[in-house]
């Protein structure tokens, strides 16, 4: 009977059980029950409420529905939560369970797929990640979704130093290859992991020599334009977009795939070429940060080398920089707190909670903790 | 940022200042004029400390190799206390001061030790040194090649000195020499406008293929780099002259029946329609020819002898649409016609792959009265194109994709070679020369920098910038520098620096305009950019608070009344994937009428009316199960023959002690047994509950059977299930 009213939340003190509630909803997106609910108050009263977010996060509906969601949007160029589960998806909530490093999403030679689930992985279709999800798999279980390595999935295409997480996934590749010139999976990259769209990254006063031929220089004949607009994004976007040089779509939309032609351009890097025939030409997949000085240095780069080769090196700088950990924890205080970091306490606690994230291996489930213990502080 | 203290305006003279201080002799009397710069003394650029060396490291550098010497023949109250009238304390008794002051004002020459002031001083000038002039002199350079050599070990670059600013000399755009541009194919060619008149109410025909088809230009503005903005204009030719067209081109027994349109032209925008851009019409709806833009695509109508033209000439060959060949851009348009192929039109040089379907016949009933129009209809009234002509050609011949290629590298526009003399900070004849066009009406193009020189090996460049009207306080435009990572080692006598080219925007205009170039490093010296990134710093800025509750969303919306409901949604998919969940099904048909977000304000009556819809049918399943129910309402309403749920509605909810205990177990498990802050009161609720229960029940339908016993559960339970205290968290 005792242990029954401790798991009930007898020793709790008042308070802590609005703030278990509270904590439990956000984080799960479902009510506890009220055995979970006890343990967690018991858990505040004892002064632990980041193992009370912890154990909030135990249950499945945190990965089934509240990750799920909070993910699917990244995945595509609408930014709709209504879209199936596909391999971005699934592998950011893989990476997040297992509690790896939260930089593998730009990274990583990873990908997440069902253990048993029919039909097999496919790169040219998402029938194996519409099955999973109207199964009603478990996403939390390690023997439902499991961790495999893009480069034996694709080990007829795709080295290990060329997968580059989430970027390299069918379901980005369909959004962000498909047609265009691939500055789309550049720019979805920013938004979801800078936090920044192309309009919050605009830098006229940066170097033009990268841009591609492709963009005019004078929009209806005004140079004005392309000076004060039209370059603030491609000064720093094109010397980006090298990365993707190899990559393309190929095929529609729902049974197509991506295309890796190692060492030879994209023919969309080099169309319209007549447009501005003294733009910049791509002839390889370098590719070079030119944001290390002006208004985006403020993203806080770190890697030494600040130009590569492929997605995979573009991913580490992106990574790598205090810009991709602010945004990370951003995103889950908004997700948590229903809110953006609204004021100055906010904001330092997205500081302090982002060096934290960083010290400790980039473990995504702990920022999660963090601003769900920050948001329900004086309930 | 560069440094500013540098006065722009007179960066050029400066720079040659730069040498020439240490080539410039002057004999002064008493302590002498060290300057070399006369009485612009106090312009001179200044030299600071060499990089590559420690502040310490550059002074010691000075201290153990030249400051010996200067203090041992210039220390007579000349140029150690200045108590004689001395300018320069280069040899002060302190080192740091002597040591500042004969680099700020150049007095040695590191590049070049023999022209040095403090050498040429006593070799050249023989200043103050009476006997003693060669063996000072040859003592000084031997120190300064001294000092150099160590500067130039500690970097092994031959070393760099700081300054301020490093310009070329100034040029203006109007001393350019203007270039010719590439040769073009000019075969068969009837009319040629270039548009560099400049001013004036006519364009002319420069063709020289009588009789000159001069273009009357209707309020077209000038562009100072050649060519015409149309915006609701017109240009047109006389009736007269425009027969030319007819009679080399149409005209039975005479004319060629081919013909190529070619024209360089900035589309204004990709939305105007029917925009005329080139026709040779009699009326609006009357032409032997004519091209027009619509929105993306351009459009090529021609009368001819063939049957399927149509009237006038009005099928049109029009590009293919996804391929969006007409652009707001700069574009090298042609159209061909020839009785072969028929129409053909060309972009930037290439064939745009319409194929013609008319196909090509003879021109003979071309209207010989039809005039030549740009820009709008022949009455000008009508169907205007917008945009920027820079040059039209017409031949009697269509061109060969051979010709149109070599026509599109020709180019367009008046191209200048400006050169900026970089020779101050080389030490050697060394030159920047530009190829410059005017882009449009608002910008220039720099491209292909090149140095030219007799020897520029070794030379170092990083980073050119180009300065429009450098005067005070001007800095290069931020916009549009493309040399900006230029950084390499010179060498040979021509040397081009990047394939690329800068937009640089106008100033007053090309007839004023003047230009210089900055760099970062020029040969030995270095005017450093800062570099340093910007710092985050949290924002004290408050933004205006959402609600702090939030609407669960529609996936938390399904998991929350499955997991309260104790529905498993895809409970039949797991027996046979092939199965339909009748609960899951209706949430992937309702899903995207449940709310998306989180915020309150967005909660609109549809979301409501989704939500309840989807609640009743997961109670449905929860009341429909007597597994799910018994686990939810407790087993005594599933005792006794009938049971609760086997009864009809008045013996069901006649049995006050279950009526009752349905309510407190639909409270207790759907809202939890703690009674929280935030929460209804539990009494209050299980109150509402028991009125909703005897509501339906009093006025269940008829029979009011064993299905309405149901129904009131169902009813009880979707209530609650969907009321905002679920919903809301």
């Amino acid at each position: 009977m005792l242990v029954l009213l401790l798991a009930m939340g007898g020793g709790a003190q008042a308070g802590s059980l609005e703030r278990a509630k509270r904590m439990h909803d956000r984080l799960v997106g479902v009510p506890p029950s009220d055995i979970v609910l006890g343990q967690m108050a018991q858990l505040i009263t004892d002064g632990d409420a980041t193992a009370a977010a912890e154990l909030a996060m135990q249950d499945s509906n945190f990965y089934n529905t509240v990750l799920k969601n909070f993910v699917a949007p990244w995945t595509n160029v609408d930014k709709s939560v209504f879209v199936p589960l596909n391999d971005y998806t699934a592998t950011v909530i893989g990476i997040i369970r297992d509690r790896r490093s939260f930089k593998e999403v730009l990274t990583g030679d990873i990908i997440y797929v069902g253990r048993t689930q029919q039909p097999g992985y496919s790169f040219s279709s998402n029938a194996h990640y519409e099955a999973l999800e109207a199964s009603g798999a478990d996403l939390s279980d390690p023997n439902v979704l499991e961790r495999q390595l893009q480069s034996e999935l694709a080990s007829d295409w795709l080295r290990s130093d060329e997968a580059a997480g989430v970027m390299t996934t069918r379901a980005a590749g369909r959004e962000f290859f498909k047609d265009g010139t691939n500055r789309r999976m550049f720019r979805f990259t920013m938004i979801n992991h800078l936090c920044r769209d192309l309009d919050g990254l605009m830098d006229t006063a940066l170097s033009n020599d990268r841009i591609r031929q492709d963009v005019t220089r004078s929009p209806g004949g005004d140079s004005r334009i392309f000076l004060n607009t039209c370059s603030g994004c491609h000064t720093g976007m094109d010397p980006f977009t090298g990365a993707f040089a190899y990559f393309d779509w190929v095929g529609e939309q729902d049974d197509g795939r991506v295309e890796y032609t190692r060492g030879d351009v994209q023919d969309k890097y080099l169309i319209n070429a007549n447009t501005f025939p003294s733009g910049y030409i791509t002839d390889d997949d370098q590719w070079e940060n030119y944001w290390l000085t002006g208004s985006n240095s403020i993203f806080g780069w770190r890697t030494a080398e600040t130009t590569g080769f492929g997605p995979q090196s573009f991913g580490q700088q992106i990574a790598d920089s205090e810009g991709f950990s602010r945004c990370q924890v951003e995103k889950v205080f908004e997700q948590v707190c229903f809110k953006p970091p609204s004021d100055l306490d906010d904001r330092t606690e997205v500081e302090q909670i982002r060096e934290d994230f960083e010290t400790a291996g980039y473990d995504l489930m702990d920022v999660f903790a963090d601003v769900a213990v920050y948001c329900t502080e004086g309930l | 940022m560069k440094h500013s203290e540098l006065n722009r305006g007179t960066t050029a003279r400066r720079a040659h200042e730069v040498v020439a201080v240490f080539l410039f002799v002057s004999l002064v009397a008493g302590c002498g004029n060290y300057t070399g710069g006369g009485d612009d003394e106090e312009e001179t650029t200044t030299l600071q400390a060499p990089t590559g060396l420690s502040q310490s490291e550059q002074v010691e550098a000075f201290e153990t190799t030249v400051y010996p010497v200067v203090t041992q023949y210039c220390a007579d109250g000349c140029h150690d206390t200045g108590a004689r009238g001395g300018s320069f304390l280069f040899a002060n008794s302190n080192i740091t001061t002597a040591y500042q002051v004969i680099t700020d004002a150049q007095k040695v020459d590191l590049n070049d030790p023999p022209q040095s002031r403090v050498v040429r001083r006593p070799v050249a000038d023989f200043h103050e040194c009476g006997s003693q002039c060669m063996q000072i002199g040859a003592e000084m350079l031997a120190e300064v090649e001294a000092w150099a050599a160590s500067i130039e070990a500690s970097t092994g670059s031959g070393g760099q000195l700081q300054v301020t600013a490093i310009a070329s000399e100034e040029v203006a755009f109007a001393d350019g020499v203007e270039q010719e541009n590439d040769e073009r194919y000019e075969g068969n060619l009837i009319a040629f406008y270039g548009f560099t008149e400049g001013s004036g109410d006519t364009a002319l025909d420069t063709s020289g293929v009588s009789p000159a088809m001069n273009l009357e230009v209707d309020d077209a503005e000038w562009m100072g780099g050649h060519g015409l903005v149309m915006d609701e204009s017109r240009l047109i030719a006389d009736r007269e002259s425009s027969i030319k067209l007819y009679d080399k081109i149409a005209k039975p027994g005479y004319g060629t029946g081919q013909y190529t349109v070619e024209m360089w032209i900035n589309n204004a925008n990709i939305t105007q329609e029917n925009a005329r851009i080139v026709s040779y019409a009699r009326s609006s709806g009357n032409r032997n020819l004519s091209l027009h833009q619509q929105e993306y695509q351009y459009a090529v109508r021609n009368r001819s002898m063939a049957a399927d033209s149509g009237d006038d000439g009005r099928r049109e060959l029009i590009s293919y649409a996804d391929d969006q060949d007409a652009r707001e851009a700069l574009q090298h348009v042609v159209v061909t016609y020839d009785s072969f192929f028929g129409r053909r039109i060309y972009v930037d040089s290439h064939f745009t792959g319409d194929v013609d379907d008319v196909g090509g016949a003879r021109l003979w009933n071309w209207n010989p009265d039809a005039q030549l129009v740009v820009g709008s209809n022949r009455s000008g009234n009508n169907n205007f194109w917008r945009g920027q002509i820079r040059m039209l050609a017409i031949y009697k011949q269509a061109l060969s994709d051979d010709q149109i290629q070599k026509n599109f590298r020709a180019g367009v526009g008046k191209r200048v070679v400006l050169s900026f003399d970089v020779g101050a900070w080389t030490g050697t004849d060394a030159e920047l020369e530009f190829s410059v066009t005017e882009f449009d009406a608002h910008s220039y193009l720099f491209c292909q920098p090149t140095f030219v020189g007799s020897d520029l090996d070794g030379i170092r460049v990083k980073d050119i910038r180009i300065v429009l009207n450098p005067a005070d306080g001007v800095t290069p435009p931020a916009e549009g520098q493309v040399f900006i990572n230029v950084d390499q080692s010179l060498s040979g006598s021509q040397d081009q620096v990047s394939r690329q080219c800068s937009l640089i925007p106008k100033g007053t205009g090309p007839a004023t305009d003047i230009f210089a170039v900055e760099f970062e490093e020029l040969a030995l010296f270095v005017d450093p950019v800062s570099t340093t990134p910007l710092e985050y710093t949290p924002s004290a800025t408050a933004l205006a608070l959402p609600p702090e509750a939030g609407f669960r969303n529609f996936a938390r919306i399904n998991a929350t009344m499955a997991d309260l409901t104790g529905v498993d949604p895809f409970a039949d998919r797991a027996v046979d994937p092939g199965n339909v969940d009748p609960v899951q099904s209706i949430f992937e048909q309702l899903q995207q009428q449940l709310p998306s977000s989180f915020d309150m304000r967005s909660i609109v009556s549809s979301h409501q009316v989704g939500l309840t819809k989807l609640a009743f049918e997961y109670c449905a399943e929860l009341v429909d199960r007597p597994g799910l129910r018994q686990a939810v309402f407790g087993s005594e309403f599933e005792a006794g023959i009938p049971s609760f749920f086997e009864s009809d509605v008045a013996t069901a909810f006649g049995n006050a002690t279950l009526a009752d205990l349905m309510s407190e177990r639909l409270t207790d498990r759907m809202m939890g047994t703690q009674q929280l802050d935030e929460q209804p009161l539990r009494s209050e609720v299980i109150s509402d509950m028991d009125a909703l229960r005897d509501d339906l029940a009093t006025n269940c339908e008829a029979p009011c059977g064993v299905d309405e016993t149901l129904s009131v559960a169902k009813g009880m339970c979707t209530a609650i299930l969907s009321s905002a205290p679920i919903m809301v968290h």
